[in-house]
């Protein structure tokens, strides 16, 4: 989502500060009741004066307040995606357009999208001296994985002595995307797929690559003249080029299962704990350089061929963070519905909340592991932060 | 986030000024000395990172058995409450800076501290206090604002979690440069509106109404000034300390001309019956045989219309609370008008004034007098004293009358005033001046006065004491003698402070004399005690000066501000609402002369005529101002381009010139102090290398040189901007550096 510059932002939303007494404002009031009523009863012109100071002080301390949080913009900067339970930084830049006048004690708190995170968002700015800008950073551990927007905001404050609350609301439009929780893999489950691959009969090696010769072939215009095979064309007359291999790195595609057969509380965690399972193997498979590639159901089919890099990981993290809970395409018609991601050399690893048993899909032509919270293979391949409650961690809807 | 360094000075400052204030208006100095060596040495401990702080339940311990001491004696009544409750806040106010841990620890520090000066404001107004007062007001808003700021930063610390390395550098620079600015700024913006808001109250709120509907909580009544309560005893009377507390000013015309020298003897009471109480305590009474009560309002006036008018002494008074119902007055009072509602009762057979209720504020009031005592009409007759046998023989003793055994006599024989007895009093007050000596400790004889006649003792054994004792054994003594005598107590001062122009009565001017009734003079006025016939002492020392203007400053601020009342209150509505009367009145005056000139002008001339030259009036200063404005235009590019160019903007375009011109005025100020002391910049040099060039000038001046030079390289090159505000001080700093420049050298 595009971000507003800060003079779209200050402009959207012109509210008055809200004013609340607070408790210590009722007991300040009070006290000059009691003073007052002391200044009376004794007529000691001094009580009289001290009374006046007293109301004096309740009168500019409405008036600071409001001046504290007057022309005074926020701006907002995060990070364009997080991920479950791990901690990621917001930055509020609060700037004071005043001439004279600092800010001080203001709290900015989000208003919308607060419920990612274990805690509600918010910020402590303590100074903002005239025309300057104060920079807070804030940190936040993120709950739910999906996509979060932050839009209106509340800056608020009690300056100076407490007795009023004021609150301006005003928002700025951003948005997160949080992904799923990342677990330690254990690495002798990634060995299953590069081992299998790299051993057995499913290695070949493809064209395309820089590594060993595979064969020649005509020259073609706009061909590196580097890769011509001199010695060859010299003799046929005709100009052929090299060709070079590239040994294919492992494939594996993610069949994730969100089907959700009964609405309680276990079942969803047990398909958060899938998706977050299938999301971290994911990324460590990518950081170990193989190529991964995903199936799923959000509405519709979610398809991505086994790829690598940090923007296909970007993709199918975003994917995966963007997961529902599905009550019609359980884990046949998934795997189904993959068959013609399963090419040759690619390992499938089907992740679903069911407790199945390995080897069940016998109608996938490819190897395939199964990963289910529930069996031991995945209860002990894959170590989450215990801090992580997957009952919590259900998208947001 | 930035620690907050200020708060806990300002938090141990407000703590000493609350003690030091409640120790001033409770005249404890042993408490202060106490607590504030215990403050002290807590701020010593926190300092040296030795403080532990105290268990809170030994500290709640004491706190309980405190609170149930000070509500016993409460309950009991055994002191001014506000007293006990004071003492009770000094207590808690020490435990808590002892058990000092959390913020909710400071923060009832700040309200006992504010407590404290409440309970002190109570109970006296003198302007050493509000000075006190006022200064504690100011540092109790910094430090609330420090409070509340110090409270949200740690909880903002303990919700957030945030590792110091994340924490963005510049702004907590910024907070340690900046942060103690802007909480002045505020302080003085809670500061100036809460005075005002004070003062509009102070003047504006109705007074008199609901007043003691709670009581009385002064911390302690006015301590009854010796010789100056209804009756004078002497039994207690072993030692007198002497106290310079001031008791009244007193402003005095002569026939209209301001009297400033010489001394004032302020009558006060009366006493011409001695007896012995039923406690055996000897003691001097008045007998009055006729009195007159009035209630004299702020515009009223009571007069005497018995004496003649021989003279015209006009006395401003502002008497502070005595524990006496006594006022004060030269002798001959005429008339007495007072500035607020008051009783009072004349009295005509000695001409003196009291009120005729207790009072605890000060009272001011006008009065005037001939200065000299009434001759009585008819005959007084002695109030028949209880004369001991020591007294009488004293007073028949030759040597001290003058008198032989049978004019002795005679003259007690006689019972009515003699043309004697004028000299007879002369010659006992010389007796006693010559014969006595004047002391103020009798403590070492008090062993003497035990059941016995204490003026019987003083004129048979012991021969010294202070004035009640010799003016009342005058009395006596010629009582005696059948003379018709009583004695006085009042002030006698000599103490004029030039500066508020009155003359100053303290406690230490107190003193007692005797009046005589004589055929010729009427009553006239002996004064025997010896030693206070030396001449006044004019002291002109600055600690004298300071205290004179001191003094100054008190009074201005008990007449304006202490002894303002609903009167004063009611005078200042009336101003206020003739002010805006006036205002309106003068406004609608000036409207109809404006309206009969202008009907005159439309009976004269044609209404078109007057329309054109008015619009060609209104054109003409539109045209002329317009012009003014475009050649001020003109006047300003120039003077900012031939800055640019001595700058050495030129290469750059138009409005760059102009924007940094009107940023660098300072450093084209700088090369002109420069140029004054005929230095420099050659035009192959920047201003880097020039500013390297000039190290043999002062370090002051090349300091300032060199940071300037640094300031216009980050406007000139860094894109940095200069506020008004910051080049109004850039500019400041230019005009110092002139100063620190060598003089020119004249070849």
């Amino acid at each position: 989502m595009p971000k507003e510059t800060p003079s779209e932002v200050s402009s959207l939303l012109r509210i008055r500060p809200s004013n609340e007494f607070s408790l210590n404002g009722w007991m300040f009031v009070a006290l000059i009741l009691f003073m007052i009523m002391a200044a009376v009863n004794s007529q000691a012109n001094l009580l009289f004066g001290v009374a006046g100071l007293m109301i004096g002080v309740m009168l500019v301390s409405i008036s600071i307040s409001r001046m504290v949080l007057l022309k005074l913009r926020v701006v907002r900067s995060m990070p364009d995606h997080a991920v479950v339970g791990q901690r990621l930084t917001v930055t509020y830049e609060i700037i004071n357009d005043k001439r004279f006048w600092p800010s001080l004690s203001v709290t900015v708190s989000e208003v919308d999208g607060a419920d990612a995170f274990t805690r509600k968002p918010v910020a402590y700015m303590m100074h903002a001296a005239p025309k300057t800008t104060a920079i807070v950073p804030t940190e936040l551990i993120p709950k739910r994985r999906g996509l979060y927007i932050f839009n209106r905001y509340e800056a608020s404050t009690g300056f100076p002595f407490g007795f009023v609350k004021r609150t301006l609301r005003r928002s700025q439009s951003d948005s997160i995307l949080v992904h799923p929780a990342i677990a330690q893999v254990d690495p002798k489950l990634l060995l299953r797929f590069t081992a299998a691959e790299k051993s057995g009969a499913m290695l070949r090696p493809r064209r395309g690559g820089t590594d060993e010769f595979y064969g020649v072939k005509e020259y073609r215009r706009g061909e590196n003249p580097r890769w011509i095979h001199w010695k060859r064309s010299a003799r046929t007359g005709v100009l052929v080029t090299k060709e070079m291999t590239v040994v294919a790195p492992p494939r594996i595609v993610l069949f994730v299962d969100t089907h959700q057969k009964e609405m309680t509380r276990e079942e969803s965690a047990r398909i958060e704990r899938t998706i977050a399972m299938a999301g971290s193997l994911a990324s460590h498979a990518l950081e170990a350089g193989l190529m991964v590639g995903l199936l799923a159901w959000s509405d519709e089919w979610i398809s991505l061929a086994p790829s690598r890099g940090k923007r296909h990981g970007r993709d199918l993290m975003a994917a995966l963070a963007k997961l529902p809970m599905n009550r019609t395409h359980d884990s046949h018609r998934l795997l189904e519905h993959g068959g013609e991601l399963l090419t040759s050399g690619t390992t499938a690893v089907l992740f679903t909340p069911q407790e199945v048993q390995e080897g069940r899909p016998e109608q996938t032509r490819a190897s395939m592991v199964i990963l289910s919270p529930g069996t031991p293979l995945g209860r002990d391949a894959f170590k989450f932060d215990p801090a992580i409650d997957f009952s919590e961690a259900m998208i947001h809807v | 986030m930035y620690d907050i360094r200020q708060f806990k000075p300002v938090i141990y400052l407000l703590v000493f000024l609350g003690i030091s204030g409640f120790a001033i208006a409770a005249e404890e100095p042993a408490l202060w000395v106490f607590s504030a060596s215990v403050v002290v040495v807590n701020a010593w401990l926190v300092w040296r990172d030795k403080f532990i702080p105290m268990p809170r339940w030994f500290a709640n311990s004491i706190t309980l058995l405190a609170f149930l001491y000070v509500a016993m004696n409460v309950m009991r009544v055994t002191g001014a409450p506000i007293l006990l409750i004071g003492q009770f806040l000094v207590l808690l106010q020490i435990i808590k800076l002892f058990e000092q841990r959390a913020n909710r620890d400071y923060a009832q520090l700040i309200v006992l501290s504010w407590l404290l000066m409440v309970a002190a404001a109570i109970s006296t107004a003198s302007l050493g206090f509000v000075i006190i007062f006022f200064t504690h007001m100011v540092l109790l808003l910094y430090g609330c604002l420090l409070y509340h700021l110090k409270v949200e930063t740690d909880r903002a610390r303990a919700a957030q979690t945030l590792p110091d390395e994340k924490i963005n550098a510049a702004t907590l620079r910024q907070d340690q440069r900046y942060l103690p600015r802007s909480m002045r700024r505020l302080t003085g913006l809670v500061s100036v509106v809460s005075l005002v808001c004070a003062i509009v109250v102070f003047l504006f709120a109705p007074r008199g109404m609901g007043s003691g509907m709670f009581g009385r909580l002064q911390l302690r009544q006015p301590e009854v000034l010796q010789g100056f309560a209804d009756e004078v005893q002497f039994n207690q009377v072993a030692k007198i300390t002497v106290n310079n507390t001031p008791v009244a000013t007193v402003r005095v015309e002569h026939r209209g001309k301001l009297v400033d020298m010489g001394s004032l003897r302020l009558r006060g009471a009366t006493f011409n019956h001695y007896s012995q109480g039923k406690n055996h305590e000897w003691h001097w009474m008045r007998h009055a045989s006729k009195s007159a009560e009035a209630t004299i309002g702020l515009d009223s006036e009571f007069t005497n219309k018995t004496p003649p008018v021989v003279d015209d002494w006009h006395q401003k008074f502002r008497l502070e609370p005595i524990g006496s119902k006594g006022l004060f007055a030269l002798a001959g009072i005429r008339s007495i008008s007072p500035r607020r509602e008051v009783k009072i009762a004349f009295n005509y057979s000695d001409e003196t004034l009291q009120r005729t209720e207790d009072w605890q504020y000060p009272i001011e009031y006008d009065v005037v007098s001939n200065n000299v005592l009434t001759k009585p009409e008819g005959l007084v007759s002695n109030a028949g004293s209880e004369i001991s046998p020591e007294i009488i023989a004293f007073a028949r003793d030759p040597g001290v009358t003058g008198l032989t055994n049978d004019q002795t006599l005679a003259r007690v024989r006689a019972g009515y005033i003699t043309d004697d007895d004028e000299r007879i009093a002369n010659s006992i007050e010389r007796y006693f001046k010559t014969h006595f000596a004047y002391s103020l400790d009798l403590s070492d004889v008090s062993a003497q006065f035990e059941g016995k006649d204490p003026l019987a003792v003083f004129v048979s054994r012991i021969k010294r004491g202070h004035c009640e004792y010799f003016a009342g054994a005058m009395t006596l003594a010629c009582q005696s003698l059948g003379l018709r005598a009583r004695m006085v107590t009042g002030f006698n001062t000599d103490e004029y402070n030039s500066y508020s122009e009155v003359f100053q009565v303290r406690q230490s001017h107190a003193h007692a004399w005797v009046e005589v009734l004589t055929t010729r003079n009427g009553w006239v006025v002996f004064d025997p005690t010896s030693g206070r016939e030396a001449p006044p002492t004019e002291s002109t020392s600055t600690w004298q000066n300071a205290k004179h203007v001191f003094e100054w400053l008190e009074m201005k601020w008990g007449t304006s501000v202490v002894a303002y009342d609903g009167g004063n209150r009611e005078n200042l509505i009336q101003k206020l609402d003739m002010s805006l009367v006036n205002g309106a009145n003068r406004g609608s005056a000036k409207l109809n002369k404006l309206n009969r000139y202008w009907d005159r002008l439309m009976d004269r001339t044609e209404f078109w005529t007057i329309s054109t030259k008015l619009i060609a009036g209104v054109i003409a200063a539109m045209l002329l101002i317009m012009f003014g404005i475009i050649g001020w235009f003109i006047f300003e590019r120039y003077r900012i381009r031939r800055r640019a160019g001595k700058i050495g903007l030129n290469a750059l375009p138009i409005t760059e010139q102009i924007r940094l011109a009107k940023q660098l005025g300072f450093y084209e100020e700088m090369m002109e102090v420069l140029g004054r002391r005929r230095i420099y910049r050659p035009r192959h040099l920047t201003p880097r290398e020039f500013m390297q060039t000039l190290t043999y000038l002062p370090t002051d001046a090349y300091d300032t040189i060199e940071r300037l030079t640094r300031i216009f390289y980050r406007v000139r090159y860094g894109g940095a901007s200069i506020l008004p505000a910051q080049q109004r001080r850039l500019m400041d700093v230019v005009s110092r550096l002139s100063e620190t420049l060598p003089p020119l050298r004249e070849a």
